[in-house]
């Protein structure tokens, strides 16, 4: 299997040097697998996610994800609207769209058209069980649902690699454990990396491997 | 949903502030289309005036044309050039007349005065007697023009008070331009009594033969009385007439640029806000791929739906304030002209001001780093 993730002595800091978020960190993960990582806050996980997402550049090191060089600055944007597919801990949806409108928006980089935009979103929204929501706005939904539509947003424009943030974080253990079963749901049947960042160590045990930081360094693997 | 729809919903999440900043821009743009269909009424008004009844060419004393004087008062110009003026070949008829702006009923209006005995007939001229009988020279007797009749709610028999004295209807014309038909047709002479100005007219209309340039007849009478008359064919030749809606202008703009200083700093104010407010969610549409470019023409958008909206609110405002100084009779006799122009006008500078007042906070939204946006609470 070949790895869609690539890094080696990735470094990191901020303050001007004083916080080293990722201290030399090196990782492969292969295409399809499953990864969670842990650690204590400010270990550096979330940093390494960002790396990861191309949302933040590195200051060291090299680091390549689905054959994009990160560390380049170059597509970024592109990178990000095929590759990946982002899930937040507060699911980050915009208030006044209605849920369909909502998993509409990352496809907005495709030049798919106005009819097969809302096609793919509600096909999205099928896969999550909110067919019946999807015109309703986010407020009308509970916690869980909301992350539910996060995830179909997150897979709008089939991306290689699920990022996801403490996706259960804010959930109740029924709603994380419906979420868990859903994104494991979709990891198998659409063959997505997932790269998952958490605190909760009985999800991260569903993980193919799960990935330890601390300190800005990664302490078991 | 489409891009276009995504930008028309945005900017009305916030209704009260969307909706102080329409305003705030809207009065700029009113301002625009009141002033400048009043302008423009004002430019047709006197254009209709110079060839009221279909005259080719207007004669008015050149002192008064050209040093701020008004055709409208008194000592304007001595009858006598009348007869001087059919003297030159390829003059058909001369017709002076006198308009004067006296006291109406309650109000102010127009009264014209016309010779009765100089072959004068309403059809001559393109006017039409609708009711009643022509006027007799001797008689204390008026024709209303038919948008005077409807505004003083008079009919035929009826007295009207003409700067202190009675006159009775006794017809009523329409000629089809607003400016003539909100009028009152006098006898010369009781006009020159009325306004105690004996032997003199306001100007002189001319008439041509059939198939004579009138720039022959202009050069023959600029060489033989141009030292004491001015022709005019047009508005833009009386150059007092011209200077004063330059100053109408002028200040119509004046007006208008601070009202849009103030909406357009609504707008950027506006928009600032809403960026602000908005960090986290421009912080998603980068990390779900959104290009710098893309937020930028998004927020870009938003701005300029805000400024067409008060396009159309300014639009409609500045209508209504146009209808409302003729109703309130603010300008006698002018009939607001609402042209393309005007209204190109004002949605140019709804738009330019769109899309300056929304580029700085575009940019920042563009340049804001996806994840300190995120980390934004």
């Amino acid at each position: 299997m070949n790895n869609i993730v690539e890094i080696n002595n990735l470094k990191k800091s901020y303050e001007n040097g004083n916080i080293k978020a990722l201290n030399g960190v090196d990782l492969s993960i292969k295409k399809g697998e499953f990864v969670s990582i842990i650690g204590p806050s400010g270990s550096g996980k979330s940093t390494l996610l960002n790396m990861l997402g191309a949302l933040d550049i590195a200051d060291e090191g090299s680091i390549n994800v689905a054959k994009y060089d990160l560390r380049s600055g170059k597509n970024l944007s592109n990178f990000r609207a095929n590759e990946i597919g982002f899930i937040f801990q507060l699911h980050n949806l915009i208030p006044n769209l209605s849920v369909i409108e909502n998993v509409e928006i990352p496809m907005f980089t495709s030049k798919l058209s106005n009819k097969e935009r809302r096609e793919r979103a509600s096909y999205l929204l099928d896969l999550v069980g909110l067919t019946e929501k999807a015109y309703l706005k986010p407020t009308q939904l509970s916690g869980g649902e909301r992350q539910r539509v996060a995830i179909s947003r997150a897979l709008a424009n089939n991306p290689s690699i699920i990022l996801a943030d403490e996706p259960t974080g804010s959930l109740d253990s029924k709603n994380s454990k419906k979420i868990m079963d859903q994104l494991i749901k979709l990891h198998v049947e659409e063959n997505v990396t997932l790269i998952m960042v958490t605190h909760d160590l009985n999800i991260a045990k569903l993980a193919d491997r799960s990935i330890e930081f601390l300190d800005g360094e990664i302490i078991e693997n | 949903m489409s891009f276009l729809k995504l930008i028309l919903k945005n900017p009305f999440r916030n209704k009260s502030r969307t909706f102080l900043a329409v305003i705030g821009i809207g009065i700029g743009i009113a301002t625009i289309v009141a002033l400048g269909a009043i302008t423009a009424g004002l430019t047709t008004g006197i254009e209709d005036t110079l060839h009221a009844g279909g005259a080719e060419l207007s004669i008015l004393n050149k002192e008064f044309a050209t040093s701020g004087g008004t055709p409208y008062g008194t000592e304007c110009l001595d009858e006598k050039w009348i007869d001087k003026i059919k003297n030159i070949s390829g003059v058909k008829n001369a017709q002076g007349v006198y308009l004067a702006t006296v006291p109406i009923d309650n109000s102010f209006g127009m009264v014209i005065g016309i010779n009765i005995s100089d072959e004068f007939n309403l059809s001559s001229v393109s006017m039409a007697l609708t009711e009643g009988r022509m006027i007799k020279d001797d008689a204390k007797e008026v024709l209303l023009g038919k948008l005077t009749l409807e505004y003083y709610n008079k009919s035929i028999g009826d007295k009207i008070t003409i700067n202190g004295q009675e006159f009775l209807i006794v017809g009523v014309y329409e000629s089809g331009t607003a400016n003539i038909d909100s009028g009152i047709f006098a006898s010369l002479d009781n006009v020159q009594k009325l306004m105690d100005d004996y032997g003199n007219i306001s100007v002189i209309y001319v008439y041509l033969n059939n198939g004579v340039d009138a720039n022959s007849v202009v050069e023959k009478i600029n060489s033989s009385y141009g030292d004491n008359l001015t022709t005019a064919t047009s508005m833009a030749d009386i150059e007092m007439v011209a200077s004063q809606l330059t100053i109408v202008n002028a200040a119509s703009w004046g007006i208008s640029l601070l009202a849009i200083l103030i909406g357009g700093i609504g707008i950027i104010n506006t928009m600032i806000m809403s960026v602000y407010e908005r960090t986290r969610e421009i912080g998603v549409l980068k990390a779900v791929g959104w290009k710098s470019k893309k937020v930028l023409g998004m927020i870009l958008g938003e701005s300029l739906v805000l400024t067409i909206t008060a396009g159309i609110v300014g639009s409609i405002i500045g209508i209504i304030g146009a209808e409302s100084m003729v109703y309130f009779n603010l300008f006698q006799g002018m009939v607001p002209v609402y042209t393309i122009g005007t209204f190109t006008q004002a949605f140019g500078v709804a738009i330019i001001v769109g899309l300056i007042g929304g580029f700085y906070p575009a940019w920042r939204a563009s340049r804001l780093p996806p994840t300190e946006s995120l980390r934004y609470e």
